[in-house]
C-alpha cells in the first residue's frame, strides 16, 4: 500500500535516508524511534505533505506528492498537533466531512461520538486532549479510508483512554484491505497493536520485525564484561554498556535459554529495543 | 471461546493459545465444526497482534486440529477421540525429548536422567 | 471543493457579532445617506476577511492536517478567489437593491457605485491571495496597511470630488463606455496575473 525506496531528503542539520520502507495491506505497521530521528517526516513524504529530494514514494501505487483528489479520499490521516480548526464543533465537522467525501458515514461518526461521549456541539477548543484525540480518530474512520495514519495518537491519555482508541482502530481493521501505519512513544500500545514494526533511528531505518518474533523470540540479557567475553554472539543484534556490565538484544533467546540457562533473560520489548540499538556504537 | 493470555509469560503467545484451543478441543469445550474467532477479532479482544493468532491457527491447522476455510473462517475438525489423545501424546514425547536432550548436553546420564524423573514426579505428587 | 465552501461558510455563519455589527452600522449609514463610504467599507471588509481564510491551510498548526484533506491546489484556489469576490459582491448587491427600493438613491448611481465595489472586491483578494500565501504570518500588517489606504483613497476621492461639484457619477457615465470596455478586462487580467502567482507560490508549499 505505501512503498518508498532509496528516499533521500535533506533539511539543515537533518537527512532522511531510507533504502526501504513498507505498509502492506491488511496489517497495522508500527514506528518506533526517538524524537528527531524522523517519523514525521516519514509521515510527511507519504501524505505528500513534502517531496523527496530522491528515489520513490509510492502511496496506493502513486506517487505520493502529485496523489489524484480520489486517492487521497482513501487516506485518513490523525496528526497529534493538527487537525480541524478549533472554532468548529463536531457537528460542523460533519458537515465538511460529508462535502469532502462520497464515503462518509454519518451514521457511524454519530454512533461512535455517541459511544465515546464526545458532544456534537461543543466547539473544539472545549474538547479535552483526551478527546480531541478520540475525536481526530472518529473523524477519519468515519470516511472508510482505506488507509489510516496516525501520529502519535495517544500521546498524553490515560490508560483507559488509550484502551479504547486501540479498541477503535482494532474495530476497522476487521474490514480487510485496509492499513494502519502508526508512531508511538507508548510501547505497550504498539505491542499490543501492531502486527510489525520499523525502528527509525536518525533519519535511517535500521531495524524491521514482527512483533510476534519480538516477543515470542527476541530476548534481552544482562551481562557482565566477562560473561560478554565468553558468550556465544552469533544472535546478538545490539549492545550497549551499562553500569552492570552489557545489554544485549538477541533475536533468538531460546538459544541462550538453552546454552546457558544460568544466564536470567527476559523477553524483547519495544522500549529495552530501542535503548539498546541506540546506545550501541 | 474464551483465552487467556498472559503477555509476560515467557511461553511463546502463539504456543498459549494453541495450547488452550487444543485443551478445549480435548475437554469438548469446543466442537467439531465450530467456528474461532476470526484473527482480528482475537487480535482485538486479546490485545495481540494478528500475526501471532494467525500462527497459532496455521499451527493448529498444520497438526489437523482446524481447519481454513478461505473466505468462511477457521472451523473446528472432525477429530476422533485418539486422534486428540495421539497429538498430545506427540507433543509430551517432544518435550521430553527436548528435555532429555539437554540434560545429555549437560553431563548426566541415562540413570541420573531417570532419578531426576522420578524425584520430580514424587515432588509433584506430594504437593 | 464543495468541503471548502462549507468550511468558509461554517465560519461565516460563526461571525455572528461581526455580522451584527455590520448589519448595524449599514443601516447607520443608509439612514445618514453617506452611501460611499458604506459601500466600498463593507464590501472591502468582507472580501479581506474573506482572502485570509486562506491563511487555515498554510500555515500551521492545522495546515498540516488540512492538507490531508481530498482537494487539490487549483481547487483550494478557485474556492478562496470565488467566494472573497462573489460574496462580498453578492451583499453589495443587495445592499442597492434595498437602498433603490427605499427609494435612496437612483439606480445609475447604484450601478456607479457598485461598479466600484465589484472592481475593489475583485482587486483586494487579489492582492490579499498571494501576498498571504508568500509571506503568511508576516503579511499581516503590511495588508492591513494596503487595505486602509486603498478604503481612505477611494473615500477621498469621492468626497473631493463632491467637494468640487464634479459629479464623479456623471464623469463616469460620461465616460462609460470607455470604462466599460476598458476597466473589466483590466480587472481579469490583473485576477489572472494574481491566481497564476497564487499558484505557483502555493506549488512551492511544504507541510
Amino acid at each position: 500500500m505505501i512503498e518508498l525506496t532509496n528516499v533521500k531528503r535533506s533539511y539543515p542539520g537533518f537527512t532522511l535516508d531510507i533504502d526501504r520502507f513498507s505498509v502492506e495491506e491488511g496489517t497495522i505497521t508500527g514506528v518506533v524511534g526517538l524524537n528527531g530521528s524522523g517519523k514525521t517526516t516519514l509521515f510527511r513524504l507519504i501524505t505528500g505533505l513534502a517531496a523527496p529530494d530522491e528515489g520513490s514514494v509510492m502511496t496506493f501505487g502513486h506517487q505520493a506528492d502529485t496523489l489524484p483528489v480520489s486517492l487521497k479520499k482513501e487516506i485518513g490521516a490523525v496528526f497529534v498537533d493538527s487537525g480541524f480548526p478549533k472554532w468548529m464543533t463536531p457537528a460542523d465537522v460533519q458537515s465538511v466531512l460529508k462535502a469532502f467525501y462520497d464515503s462518509f458515514d454519518p451514521a457511524q461518526y454519530n454512533q461512535l461520538l455517541e459511544q465515546e461521549k464526545l458532544p456534537k456541539d461543543k466547539m473544539l477548543s472545549m474538547y479535552s486532549s483526551g478527546m480531541l484525540a478520540k475525536f481526530r480518530i472518529i473523524a477519519a474512520l468515519s470516511h472508510s479510508p482505506r488507509f489510516l495514519l496516525l501520529d502519535e495518537p495517544t500521546s498524553g491519555l490515560d490508560v483507559a483512554a488509550r484502551r479504547e482508541i486501540l479498541e477503535l482502530l482494532q474495530n476497522y481493521m476487521m474490514t480487510p484491505g485496509r492499513s494502519i501505519l502508526i508512531s508511538s512513544h507508548i510501547a505497550s500500545d504498539l505491542e499490543t497493536l501492531c502486527d510489525d514494526f520499523w525502528m527509525i533511528q536518525n533519519g535511517k531505518m535500521v531495524l524491521h520485525e514482527s512483533v510476534d518474533a519480538l516477543t515470542g523470540e527476541y530476548g534481552i540479557l544482562h551481562v557482565s564484561d566477562s560473561q560478554l567475553e565468553q558468550l556465544d554472539l552469533a544472535a546478538v543484534r545490539a549492545k550497549t554498556k551499562t553500569p552492570g556490565g552489557w545489554d544485549l538484544l538477541v533475536s533468538d533467546r531460546k538459544f541462550y535459554q538453552e546454552n546457558y540457562p544460568a544466564l536470567p533473560i527476559e523477553k524483547g520489548n519495544i522500549d529495552d529495543l530501542l535503548l539498546i540499538v541506540e546506545g550501541d556504537h | 471461546m474464551q483465552l487467556q493470555i498472559t503477555p509476560s509469560s515467557m511461553t511463546p503467545i502463539y504456543e498459549q493459545i494453541a495450547d488452550q484451543i487444543r485443551l478445549q478441543i480435548k475437554e469438548k469445550i469446543l466442537h467439531p465444526q465450530d467456528l474461532l474467532p476470526s484473527v482480528r477479532a482475537c487480535a482485538r479482544d486479546y490485545h495481540i497482534s494478528a500475526l501471532t493468532v494467525k500462527k497459532a491457527y496455521d499451527l493448529l491447522e498444520s497438526e489437523g486440529f482446524v481447519k481454513t476455510v478461505q473466505g468462511k473462517g477457521t472451523f473446528v475438525c472432525q477429530l476422533s477421540e485418539n486422534v486428540i489423545q495421539e497429538e498430545m501424546q506427540r507433543q509430551v514425547e517432544e518435550a521430553f525429548e527436548s528435555a532429555i536432550a539437554r540434560a545429555k548436553r549437560l553431563g548426566m546420564n541415562d540413570e541420573q536422567i531417570i532419578d531426576l524423573v522420578q524425584l520430580l514426579l514424587e515432588g509433584d505428587s506430594l504437593s | 471543493m464543495k468541503g471548502l465552501f462549507i468550511s468558509d461558510l461554517i465560519w461565516l455563519k460563526r461571525q455572528k457579532t461581526m455580522l451584527l455589527l455590520l448589519a448595524l452600522l449599514t443601516a447607520m449609514y443608509i439612514f445618514n445617506d453617506s452611501l460611499s463610504f458604506m459601500f466600498s467599507f463593507i464590501a472591502l471588509f468582507l472580501s479581506v476577511l474573506l482572502s485570509r481564510s486562506i491563511q487555515d491551510y498554510i500555515t500551521q498548526p492545522n495546515a498540516r492536517f488540512l492538507q490531508t484533506l481530498p482537494f487539490d491546489l487549483r481547487s483550494l484556489l478557485m474556492e478562496k478567489y470565488l467566494i472573497s469576490t462573489l460574496f462580498p459582491a453578492a451583499v453589495t448587491l443587495i445592499l442597492a437593491i434595498v437602498i433603490f427600493v427605499m427609494g435612496k438613491s437612483d439606480w445609475n448611481e447604484l450601478c456607479v457605485l457598485m461598479s466600484v465595489t465589484f472592481a475593489s472586491s475583485v482587486l483586494i483578494p487579489s492582492i490579499i491571495i498571494p501576498m498571504t500565501i508568500r509571506y503568511k504570518d508576516k503579511s499581516q500588517y503590511m495588508l492591513m496597511i494596503i487595505v486602509a489606504i486603498v478604503a481612505i483613497g477611494i473615500v477621498m476621492i469621492t468626497d473631493t470630488a463632491q467637494e468640487n461639484g464634479i459629479s464623479l457619477i456623471d464623469s463616469i457615465s460620461s465616460n462609460a463606455s470607455l470604462l466599460l470596455n476598458f476597466l473589466p478586462a483590466l480587472i481579469m487580467v490583473f485576477l489572472a496575473g494574481s491566481f497564476m502567482l497564487s499558484r505557483r507560490f502555493l506549488a512551492k508549499e511544504e507541510y
